[in-house]
């Protein structure tokens, strides 16, 4: 049997995503925070940060999914599940922040 | 790789991620293989990721490690094809046992911290 | 295939393949006992080529098939006087096969065609480990 030379199928590149608009998670988790808690240069921040940064990441790969660009499932399953446990974390962490800030408030009077 | 800086993700759920990376380039190897086993001239491909994640983790940065793939250098039968079909057979059943092993491990730790943080 | 589960769009092509050759193989056994006048081409054997294809992820190979081969037309002129088609001599052409050679071809066309079913299940029972992580 003879072999022809391989001839590459073109593979099309990721589709090009404009910019993601919408509420993010992390933007009505600052939403609800008082200010005090939430305010920027805090720690708290620098993890809403970070979580907003983790949501962006999902949301890529989720359209790349929806799109047939995904090239490792894997990519996605694992940064939605870290995402969803972030958030979940960064939800905690500022209900026991409003619990200080509250406790304080509460102080002052 | 992950963005989550060392909060959710840590150098062993990244010591997992990559290890699946691994993990599926080699079951798409061996799926060519299996797919090319009477095509003429083609040699059997083969993943390698093991060692150089063993190496990267030790090392302290797991994102260090390469997955490789490369062609086996195993002889060739007359017809130019070196694909032994009763080894990726093998090799494909195992894969599949070590993939749900390693996204076994994944979901453990995940569970653990689930359960840490909601309480 | 899309290249989201690529692995499976691999698996697939191999059986395409091997089922391909089976019926090449099929064909060539149904006409192995066919006697032509030497007038006329023996029935040549069917080969088939095959190639590999880079995949829709581009890092692997299925299989295609590039096109057929066939075989020696002159077949095998044998000496059966009492057969209808025999020309003055006594001559009629038979096809240049052996049927232990395509009985070989067929097992292994067989063999190739149920490793590759089992490929594709087991691409798919890796994803759909993948599709549990987080839940």
């Amino acid at each position: 049997m003879s072999i022809l030379p391989i001839s590459p199928v073109s593979i099309s590149g990721p589709a090009q995503l404009g910019n993601i608009t919408g509420v993010r998670a992390s933007d009505m988790i600052g939403a609800a925070s008082p200010s005090g808690v939430a305010s920027s240069g805090s720690s708290f921040a620098a993890q809403l940060d970070k979580l907003s940064a983790m949501d962006n990441n999902v949301d890529q790969l989720a359209v790349k999914a929806a799109t047939g660009d995904l090239q490792s499932v894997q990519d996605y399953t694992i940064a939605s599940t870290e995402a969803q446990l972030m958030t979940q974390l960064t939800v905690a962490v500022r209900d026991k922040a409003v619990e200080a800030f509250n406790d304080i408030m509460r102080m002052q009077v | 790789m992950s963005t989550s800086f060392g909060v959710i993700s840590d150098s062993v759920t990244q010591a997992l991620h990559i290890a699946i990376n691994g993990l599926d380039a080699r079951g798409r190897a061996q799926a060519s293989n299996i797919a090319n086993i009477e095509t003429p001239n083609y040699h059997a491909r083969e993943v390698k990721f093991e060692d150089s994640l063993r190496a990267a983790f030790e090392g302290g940065d797991v994102s260090k490690t390469s997955v490789s793939t490369g062609e086996s250098l195993a002889a060739t039968r007359t017809n130019g094809n070196n694909v032994n079909i009763d080894f990726e057979v093998l090799a494909s059943s195992e894969n599949v046992l070590r993939e749900r092993l390693v996204i076994q491990a994944l979901n453990s730790k995940y569970t653990l911290l689930r359960t840490a943080i909601t309480g | 295939m899309s290249q989201v589960f690529s692995t499976l769009g691999v698996a697939t092509s191999g059986m395409g393949v091997y089922k391909t050759w089976l019926n090449a193989v099929a064909d060539n056994v149904a006409n192995i006992d066919d006697v032509s006048s030497t007038s006329q081409p023996a029935f040549q054997e069917r080969f088939v080529q095959v190639q590999p294809i880079i995949d829709a992820s581009g890092t692997g190979f299925g299989a295609m098939v590039a096109g057929a081969q066939f075989g020696n037309p002159n077949g095998r002129v044998t000496y059966e006087p009492t057969n209808p088609l025999a020309d003055a001599n006594g001559m009629v052409r038979r096809p240049d096969m052996d049927l232990t050679d395509q009985m070989v071809y067929m097992q292994l066309a067989q063999r190739g065609y149920q490793a590759n079913v089992a490929s594709f299940d087991k691409a798919k029972e890796a994803y759909e480990a993948i599709l549990t992580i987080g839940k």
